[in-house]
């Protein structure tokens, strides 16, 4: 009997100090923002996630995670079971209204909570009315923003105030950024990159996701020429010294 | 005791942390897909969209669109400039089981209206596709010709091809495993009726070709 307790006693310590281990995570790949690239040609969208600035949002609706509209079906499918709709506005620096984008994002085959961190797979479906469409590409490690969300208020009742950025983007472009195709319109022909980081101004109760949740998509478009130009591509890889 | 006390440790940590590594987190419910090869070469696929079954939420410049429904939700008025649409909708394959979610944008551009599709399926990834021309005016036009904007809903079934070779319906990118694809596309709309609250009733079929590059 004593055996069997300082068996448990051990086990569970040891998986304690794994689950802490994992809660800094600290091989988990992180989002380079200092790749993050700015200049000419480059533009900040900015989305809200809940608010009127959202047209909506659906998933597989598990407890305590809202949708909206209220009229909006979940995806409650089993194909559909890891993945969530949203359909934002974005928004310029100042706040005027420039395009309509559509993000799917999925849980990653690429997630691995001791090595990579909770990965989605995001696509995001631009649309500039008047001008074209663009998509976006991006992998992105979620773990920071459900680590200070779900563990510490959720679980942990650690409800924090200030304001906090969570870069998300880790790829899958080469430097950790994600990837823009053009498709239709003056974007057709053009290709770039994007980061994305997400924000909240302080976390009290595990309720106000996903409403509370603000976002910033930075895209940097490139010409047709330009891009072809600047694209790295494995044999230049490997072709260089 | 002591010892037993370090393996017990050890086999904790290892176990949580071999979890953590090893459990596919990611994976996605798979069903089998339903790919055929083409008579000229390449894969071949074709989706289902069930209306107004599967239709999950429109965004829509109504002015501008003249079949959004009524329960779009409206673009605001400083991007009101242009027409605009996009549509999603839960994707079934063409045995009729949703296997992922399909996203429409239309758009106005400076060289006339142009569609863009992306097609996501959990398991598998994302094909992005597109074309151009006219195609809310091109389907508005077919249910005028035949009288389908009445209220009645009608007793036989028409067929709206919207992306045809001449508008170019072309494969733009794929992510997992549609990545580095190429090829083409077409979209008919089977439309059998208008239903009381004057949402279409019917089927939207995207017959996909792509070639692995």
């Amino acid at each position: 009997m004593r055996l069997l307790i300082v068996w448990l006693g051990g086990f569970v310590l040891g998986a304690l100090a794994a689950a802490v281990t994992l809660y800094f995570d600290p091989l988990a790949a992180q989002s380079d923002v200092a790749s993050e690239a700015v200049g000419e040609g480059t533009q900040n969208l900015h989305y809200a996630v809940g608010g009127s600035d959202a047209f909506a949002l659906t998933h597989a609706a598990p407890p305590g995670l809202k949708t909206h509209p209220a009229s909006v079906p979940t995806l409650f499918e089993a194909a559909l079971a890891k993945t969530a709709l949203g359909v934002f506005l974005l928004t310029d620096d100042v706040g005027v209204g420039v395009a309509v984008a559509t993000r799917i994002s999925k849980l990653s085959n690429q997630t691995n909570p001791l090595t990579k961190g909770i990965v989605l797979a995001d696509d995001w479906i631009v649309s500039v009315p008047g001008s074209g469409t663009y998509v976006v590409e991006q992998q992105s490690n979620v773990w920071p923003l459900l680590r200070d969300t779900v563990v510490d208020v959720g679980l942990l009742k650690r409800a924090w105030s200030d304001h906090r950025e969570f870069p998300v983007t880790i790829g899958p472009g080469i430097g950790g950024q994600a990837l823009v195709t053009g498709a239709s319109g003056i974007y057709r022909d053009v290709g770039g990159t994007a980061v994305e980081r997400m924000s909240l101004d302080g976390f009290m109760a595990l309720g106000q996701l996903p409403d509370a949740l603000a976002g910033t998509l930075t895209v940097t478009l490139q010409a047709p020429s330009a891009a072809e130009a600047t694209e790295p591509t494995l044999s230049a890889a490997e072709d260089s010294p | 005791m002591r010892s037993s006390f370090v393996i017990a440790f050890v086999v904790g940590f290892a176990g949580v942390l071999a979890a953590a590594y090893f459990v596919p987190w990611g994976a996605h419910a798979r069903i089998l897909s339903k790919t055929s090869v083409a008579m000229n070469g390449g894969r071949e696929e074709t989706f289902q969209i069930f209306l107004p079954a599967d239709r999950i939420v429109e965004v829509a410049d109504g002015e501008r669109f003249p079949l959004a429904l009524d329960s779009a939700l409206r673009v605001p008025a400083e991007l009101a400039t242009a027409a605009f649409v996009a549509e999603h909708f839960k994707l079934r394959d063409i045995d009729g089981t949703v296997i992922g979610l399909a996203t429409r944008h239309w758009t106005a551009t400076p060289t006339g209206m142009q569609s863009v599709w992306a097609v996501n399926i959990p398991s598998r990834g994302t094909l992005v596709l597109a074309a151009e021309g006219d195609v809310p005016g091109q389907l508005a036009a077919a249910l005028v010709r035949t009288g389908e904007t009445s209220e009645q809903a009608r007793a036989e079934e028409i067929e709206v091809a919207l992306a045809r070779d001449t508008s170019e319906p072309r494969v733009v990118v794929g992510t997992e495993e549609f990545q580095g694809v190429t090829g083409h596309y077409s979209e008919t709309w089977h439309i059998s009726g208008l239903n009381e609250r004057g949402e279409l009733q019917g089927t939207i079929v995207l017959s996909t070709v792509v070639n692995q590059t």
